[in-house]
């Protein structure tokens, strides 16, 4: 995706993974092969759930913990939808 | 992501480069169908740039996931994409499949809404129907040299008329 400053595509990116709402339109993710998904008005941690997930390249990590462990964070989603039940985790 | 030697090191004393690869790797710790990276910074030159759009290549190519990415570069953009979309000013104004030679010349006329192959969609913007600057690198972090030399363009275009 390009375009210049302004053009909406880091907005469009938000609005696929729910950190922005959508205006107008629907969000659906068509697997292949698979049954359609509908992703609008899903939080993150849902959709992220769903298979889809965002990478905000911005060297985003945790620095007190290891390697490892920042990755293990990064399978949480995967074991539930809710970030409220990952304490238990 | 070739970051197993380092898998009991603070991630704090990773290098810019190695964090992204992380931070790349945590998104795909749940397997995801599609990944959305904010932009791929595959500058070429730079090692964990390099190694980052290996990565994409070998998602997209082998895991079969869907990567939707921002990205300046346009020889990045020609060496890992198999569609491009062009937006401007909130819409889509061309999508399609890249040229891949040509790259340097395609790369402007994409900017534009030119490009052999992208389907140009909606109306032309007066902005885009002028004559495609020669002498702009579309690199990485020159989008705003690119739109503000398009625009003055225009607006000589205009005046001369």
């Amino acid at each position: 995706m390009i375009g210049p400053n302004g053009s909406g595509k880091s907005t469009l990116l938000k609005t696929l993974y729910g950190l922005v709402p959508a205006r107008r339109g629907r969000v659906t993710l068509r697997p292949v092969p698979g049954q359609p998904v509908e992703l609008t008005g899903l939080r993150p941690n849902r959709i992220t759930a769903l298979g889809v997930n965002m990478v905000p390249q911005l060297a985003n990590v945790f620095p007190e913990m290891s390697v490892l462990e920042n990755l293990e964070i990064g399978a949480l989603p995967a074991r539930s939808g809710s970030p409220s039940s990952w304490s238990a985790c | 992501m070739r970051l197993s030697h380092l898998a009991g090191a603070y991630a704090g004393t990773l290098s810019g480069g190695q964090r992204k690869l992380l931070e790349l790797g945590r998104a795909l710790m749940v397997e995801p169908r599609m990944i959305l990276p904010r932009r791929a910074d595959g500058r070429r030159g730079a090692r964990s740039g390099e190694q980052l759009l290996d990565h994409i290549r070998e998602l997209r190519e082998h895991r079969g996931v869907t990567v939707l990415v921002i990205e300046h570069d346009m020889d990045v953009v020609m060496s890992i994409s198999d569609r491009v979309i062009v937006m401007d000013e909130g819409h889509v104004i061309a999508e399609g499949r890249p040229r891949r030679s040509s790259a340097t010349s395609a790369s402007i006329e994409a900017y534009l809404g030119r490009l052999g192959g992208i389907r140009r969609q909606g109306p032309r913007r007066d902005a885009i129907s002028c004559s495609p600057p020669r002498d702009i690198s579309a690199g990485y972090g020159e989008e705003d040299i690119l739109h503000e030399r398009v625009d003055r363009r225009c607006r000589a275009a205009q005046s001369s008329r």
